[in-house]
Formats: C-alpha cells, structure tokens, sequence
C-alpha cells in the first residue's frame, strides 16, 4: 500500500510539474500573441525615390499601439518588374505613442538590383517587426508610382510607355554619304550647326507598365516642325553599325522592357518606303523644336506616339 | 498392568516436548523467511514500479518537452517572390518565435486542384549565404528557393511549411 502510494505520488507530482511547465508556456504564447496583436503601427507621409542602385524611402512612422515596437527589417517590392530588395538593418525602436520622421538624410535606403537603367516604376513596401507582424506601408493592392530620377544631370522624363533620356542628345556628322563620323560618341548637346547633313542620337528606355516589348519600325522619325521662314524637317530612324555604316535598308529595333538602347535618326525617307537620303538641317539661325513620332508594336498592340522632345539651336 | 502404561505416558510426554520444542524454532524461522520474502517482494514491486513510473515519467516529459518546444516555434513569411527568374520559387521566412533551431523539415505548396511537396530545401541568410547549421535562431531570417519544374499557372497558392517540431506555418502567393 505503501508503496502504490509513494509511487502514485511520485508520478503525480511529476505530472503536476510538466503540467505547470506546459501551461506556463501556453500563458507566454498567449502573451505573445496578444502583444503581438496590438501592435499598431501607422505610416504616413510615404515617397519613393531612387538614388542609384537604391530606392530611398522616406516616411512617417508612429507608433499608436499600447506596446513598444521594434522594427527590424523594411521590404520595396518594384511591383513593375517584381525584383524586390530589402533592409534588414533598420532597427527602429518605437515607444508607444512614439512618432519618428525618416525624411532627408535620415531617409531609408533599400537596395534593389536593376535598377541603374532608371524607369518608372511602381513600388510597394512593407515592415516587418520583431513580433512578426508585417506593416505595409500602403494599401496592400496599390503600390505608389514613382518617375525614377537619376541621381544626376538632366531629368529623364517618361512619356507613355518610353523613358527619354535628354542628357544623352547627341549629333553625328557624315564621312561619307552613308557612313557616320563620329559614331557612337557624337556630339552632346543642343546647339547644331545649319546647313549641315547630320544624323541625331538619343537613349530611350521602354518603361511600359505592363512589361510588354516594344518594337519601333521604320515610320518612326525625329521631326522638326517648320514655321515662317524656318522649314519643317525629318530624320527618319536608321540602323547603324558598329563602324558608324548606315543600314541601307531598316530592321525592326526591339526594345524589351527596362531595357534602354541609342537610336538614331538620320533619313529623310522612311526605309520602309524608300531609299535612304541623308538629313541636312536647314540654313536658319534659330531655334527649332524636335518632336519623337514613334511608331510600332508595344507586346501585341499597335503603338505610335507622338512625343515633344528637346529644342536644338541652329547657327 | 498400570505399571506397564507408565513408561508409556512418560515416552509420550518426552515425545510431545520433543515435538513442542521443534515447534517453537520453526516460528522464528517460518517469521524471518515470511518477512524476508515480504520484502524481497515488495523491493521487487518497488523497483518494478519505479521503473514503470520513470519510464511513465520520461515519456511524458519528452511529450511535454516537445509540444513546449512546438508551442514557441514561430515562423513569418516575410515576403514569397514566384518568376523571378522564370519558375522559382523564393520563401523569405522571419524566426520571431522564442526557441533556436528551428528546422524545416517539408514545404507544400498547392491550390484546389494540385499539390506538390518538396523536402528539407536549403536554407540561405538573406545576403544568399548558405546558413551552415541549416537552421533560423531567434530573430534571424533566411530564404529557401524551390525549383519548380514547369511553370505555375496564373491565381493563388498556399504555401504550408513544416518545421522539424511538427509546426505548421502558412502564406499565400499569387504566380
């Protein structure tokens, strides 16, 4: 009797114990959880930008919950091209109560590879804390749109579906009739001289929403509207080749997405339509303005836009 | 003929003592293996029933051990990235829970018609650093990438992830 009891106890008594050891850490789970719970965080005052290989985020974070939080890591998902990057160094601390600007220099950076071509883009964010709550920082079906500056030099502007890139608007004159002088290099700038037969140059990146490809065919020109006194003109594009020899005849240039590339403009006829015939700018000393008249497929819809371009000076 | 039945009674008696005597020493012996056998017994029963108790004990205790170690496994999915590039499958994960070697023993990932399961994938920090213990400790987070061989048809999918521990974590994605 002695014994069943003693053994009994023994077995009761340890049973007791990993009982009490279980529901001590049940009560902690349910503690965690419910910290975890009230955790509210509130972000405001959100804008992207890029610098370099770097979206630099800057924002307004409170902390409008009951328990102190800490923010360990912040993800952009670029919601255009799906490449994603994140910070796993923020470290932000949070009282309740407690609100934290991260504008200027206190801006937080994220780097996301792929992105030194600059496009457009659309971007989605979100926190994650040390409790394991994930906080995005926008609605979690919209992303904001941004307009990626470079971090330099002239603003590149996105028309439509194609990024153009006026730091980079250059001028090629003629060796021969049909052979380039100075290609790829040219000359930067606005400022062409008149009566001269010249070719023009520009980067375009494809930074089209949807990540279709764009195919430009021979309609597309770079033309130069005329007005009294000063005569309309157009350069058509053209194909060029390594040493600067211009195509006689034109293939389709593709441009994938995020994808930038030089083409150049160079024929007073369309190639598609008829031979090519040197450009020759027109003996005016004035300035003159270009337009973009892109024509082509973007994916597997037609494409043709008109877009108004840079201003050249003529002396 | 009286004379005769005394020896008798005297021989009867000397028997009787005799017999008397014996008795008495086989009481104490009969009382001392009686005991002795009681104890032995009950050591006997002692030790069997400890040992059925400790292994009772043992066995709960690993089962509360365990399912402890369950209850404080917690796992986010920080981020599932599906094509990028073409048919991979990159699961971002986050050990916010309250115990170390957390190990991920199957993933599968499904939706209403199809179901793939894939087995202990490799775990990488998130610079791309394979993590050498193959484990997330508190606080840390690392990625697993599957390779799907074909590509996902287009709508959502659940993700189930199974820890060593026999948690199970969930998340959704879209392909």
């Amino acid at each position: 009797m002695l014994i069943i009891f003693m053994v009994a106890t023994n077995v009761l008594l340890w049973t007791f114990l990993r009982n009490a050891e279980y529901n001590r850490a049940v009560m902690e789970r349910t503690e965690e959880e419910a910290q975890r719970s009230s955790e509210k965080i509130a972000v405001s005052h959100v804008n992207y930008s890029v610098q370099g290989g770097y979206v630099r985020v800057e924002l307004k974070v409170a902390n409008e919950g009951p328990v102190p939080v800490q923010i360990t890591t912040l993800w952009v998902l670029d919601r255009v091209t799906q490449k994603h990057g994140y910070n796993d160094m923020v470290n932000i601390n949070l009282r309740a109560g407690q609100t934290l600007n991260f504008t200027g220099s206190s801006a937080l950076l994220v780097p996301i590879e792929g992105l030194e071509y600059g496009f457009s883009s659309e971007f989605s964010a979100w926190f994650v804390t040390a409790r394991g709550n994930l906080i995005p920082l926008e609605d979690r079906f919209t992303g904001t749109k941004v307009i990626i500056q470079p971090s330099g030099g002239y603003p590149k502007v996105v028309i439509g579906a194609l990024m153009l890139d006026f730091d980079t608007f250059r001028h090629f004159t003629y060796a021969s009739d049909a052979q380039l002088a100075n290609y790829p290099t040219g000359t930067l700038g606005f400022n062409i001289p008149k009566q001269t037969y010249l070719a023009f140059g520009c980067y375009l990146t494809n930074v089209d929403t949807m990540n279709r490809t764009m195919i430009i065919d021979s309609h597309s020109l770079l033309w130069q509207p005329g007005r009294p006194g000063v005569p309309e003109g157009a350069a058509f594009v053209v194909n060029v080749n390594a040493d600067g020899t211009i195509n006689g005849a034109y293939s389709q240039i593709t441009l994938k997405h995020g994808e930038t590339k030089m083409f150049v403009f160079a024929s007073v006829n369309d190639l598609g339509l008829a031979a090519f015939k040197r450009y020759g700018t027109p003996n005016v000393v004035t300035t003159v303005a270009t337009n973009l008249l892109i024509h082509g497929t973007l994916g597997s819809s037609p494409y043709a836009q008109n877009i108004p371009f840079v201003s050249i000076f003529l002396s | 003929m009286m004379v005769e039945t005394m020896p008798n009674a005297h021989v009867l008696r000397k028997i009787s003592k005799t017999i008397f005597n014996r008795r008495a020493v086989s009481n104490t012996i009969s009382a001392t293996i009686l005991t002795g056998a009681v104890i032995a017994l009950s050591l006997a029963v002692f030790s069997w029933s400890q040992s059925r108790s400790s292994d009772y004990n043992r066995e709960y205790s690993e089962t509360v051990e365990a399912e402890t170690a369950r209850l404080k496994e917690k796992l986010v999915f920080e981020y599932v990235s599906y094509g990028n590039p073409s048919d991979d499958l990159a699961v971002y994960l986050f050990n916010c829970g309250t115990i170390n070697d957390l190990k991920i023993k199957s993933v599968y990932i499904s939706n209403t018609t199809w179901l793939r399961a894939f087995s202990t994938p490799t775990l990488h920090f998130l610079n791309g650093a394979q993590i050498p213990d193959q484990d997330l400790d508190i606080g840390e987070e690392g990625y697993f990438t599957l390779l799907l061989s074909s590509s996902l048809s287009s709508g959502y999918y659940n993700i189930q992830v199974v820890t060593e521990r026999g948690a199970t974590f969930g998340s959704n994605f879209m392909a």
